[in-house]
């Protein structure tokens, strides 16, 4: 399963993130997206990224973006186990949200499960409220497009 | 007045018989046993079920498909221009177009406007000059003509300057790009906060303050000029080349306090399609 990699530092703060990379075959041509989650139990993640002043890194299976720094990380076999709110101490625990991603494949049956409400995606990541909890993100009713030429009295 | 009749005579003779006799131009006679009246022959009882097997038996004009197995070589007097055979190998109906090929072509001018919808294309289908892509929700159609910049990975760094330093706070080598001979471009918005309402400048981040200096030497000090207190970027090197990629984050920082910067990056390679 596709995940996000987070790096940290000496005391768990969050300091980088990896939405994606692409993967290539020997030619160089691009066949995929790197697999964080096989490369991090099989060959070491130091494979795909090396972060200056990071005590470590792991895959995370939700989409933060830099929401992620608000958060320190909390490790278990190896792996994040969980992502603490610094400020509310709010816990994302992976067995959770691992368990919700599960459900709602079981759920789908044999047809695709749409889970991004849940882990958000690489171009779109959660919106996070300050508390760290995943906050409804609102559908845009309009483009924020600048507008111009537009006759409008200046005050 | 010849005792003799006619060949038009023997015709409306016959015509007066019942049941109602024909004659064909040859002058063969097939007696009609179908419907009295109408003149016509029905052929149901002179022609037996799958008797007409060979398509010379109609006429040049009339052409019906044949259901064949595999497509028969041409040219051949029994499928001339014109004909139609059902291959039930593809279960496809060929055309032979010249006298001596099948063609199964449609032309992209005979299908309806607008009638081509969603799921129609299948992702990942090549078109000359295009390729449609399709992730999720979205589809997008690519022209092929020339080389594209494709983003290789995205990420974000961060980083904490103290006062009074010019340093790098924040380092990613993607060694998961693998070694790379040319220094790839980039997009990178750069931010003072990490929330989704904190503004995001392109590239280059400053914090700006006013300083006055005299118009004119021993003048008075009152014009303003901005001055850079906080400068932060994200620029993207190759460690050796080729190299790896790395990206690095930096701050410049007179602010008198210590300051977060964030970025997000995205590292674009350029590939032909």
């Amino acid at each position: 399963m596709l995940s996000m990699l987070i790096a940290y530092n000496l005391i768990g703060e969050v300091i980088a993130t990896l939405d994606y990379m692409v993967a290539r075959d020997e030619s160089g041509k691009v066949i995929g997206l790197i697999d964080f989650a096989v490369q991090e139990a099989t060959g070491g993640l130091t494979d795909v990224w090396n972060i200056g002043g990071a005590a470590g890194s792991g895959t995370w299976p939700e989409w933060l973006g830099s929401g992620a720094y608000d958060f320190k990380v909390e490790r278990a076999n190896g792996r994040i186990s969980a992502l603490v709110h610094k400020i509310s101490g709010t816990r994302r625990s992976r067995v959770t949200i691992e368990a919700a991603i599960a459900e709602r494949i079981a759920a789908a049956g044999d047809e695709p499960a749409d889970i991004r409400d849940l882990v958000g995606g690489p171009d779109r990541p959660l919106l996070l409220d300050g508390e760290g909890r995943t906050a409804i993100r609102v559908p845009v009713q309009r483009p924020n497009l600048p507008i111009i030429g537009l006759d409008r009295v200046i005050p | 007045m010849s005792d003799i009749l006619s060949p038009d005579e023997i015709r409306e003779l016959f015509l007066l018989l019942d049941p109602n006799p024909m004659f064909s131009g040859d002058q063969n006679v097939s007696p009609q046993e179908g419907p009295i009246g109408s003149g016509n022959i029905n052929p149901v009882g002179f022609v037996a079920d799958g008797a007409i097997s060979e398509i010379a038996q109609f006429a040049s004009t009339i052409r019906p498909p044949v259901v064949v197995t595999s497509l028969p070589a041409l040219p051949d007097s029994n499928h001339p221009q014109g004909s139609f055979v059902f291959l039930t190998t593809d279960q496809k109906l060929y055309r032979n177009t010249t006298g001596s090929a099948w063609s199964k072509a449609v032309d992209g001018g005979d299908i309806v406007a607008d009638s081509i919808t969603t799921g129609k294309i299948a992702a990942g289908v090549t078109v000359t000059g295009m390729i449609v892509i399709r992730t999720g929700d979205s589809t997008v159609i690519i022209d092929g003509t020339s080389n594209m910049f494709k983003i290789s990975a995205t990420g974000t760094l961060s980083g904490t300057a103290p006062t009074d330093i010019d340093t790098i706070v924040g380092t990613a080598s993607l060694t998961g790009l693998g070694s790379v001979s040319v220094t790839p471009a980039h997009l990178v918005y750069i931010s003072t906060g990490n929330l989704a309402t904190d503004d995001r400048f392109m590239g280059v981040s400053t914090i700006r303050v006013n300083r006055w200096a005299a118009g004119s030497s021993g003048g008075p000090v009152t014009d303003p000029f901005i001055a850079i207190k906080v400068w932060t970027r994200l620029g993207v090197t190759l460690s050796a080349i080729p190299g790896t990629v790395t990206l690095d984050l930096r701050m410049h920082n007179y602010s008198g306090v210590s300051r977060t910067a964030y970025c997000r990056y995205y590292v674009l390679q350029e590939i032909g399609m």
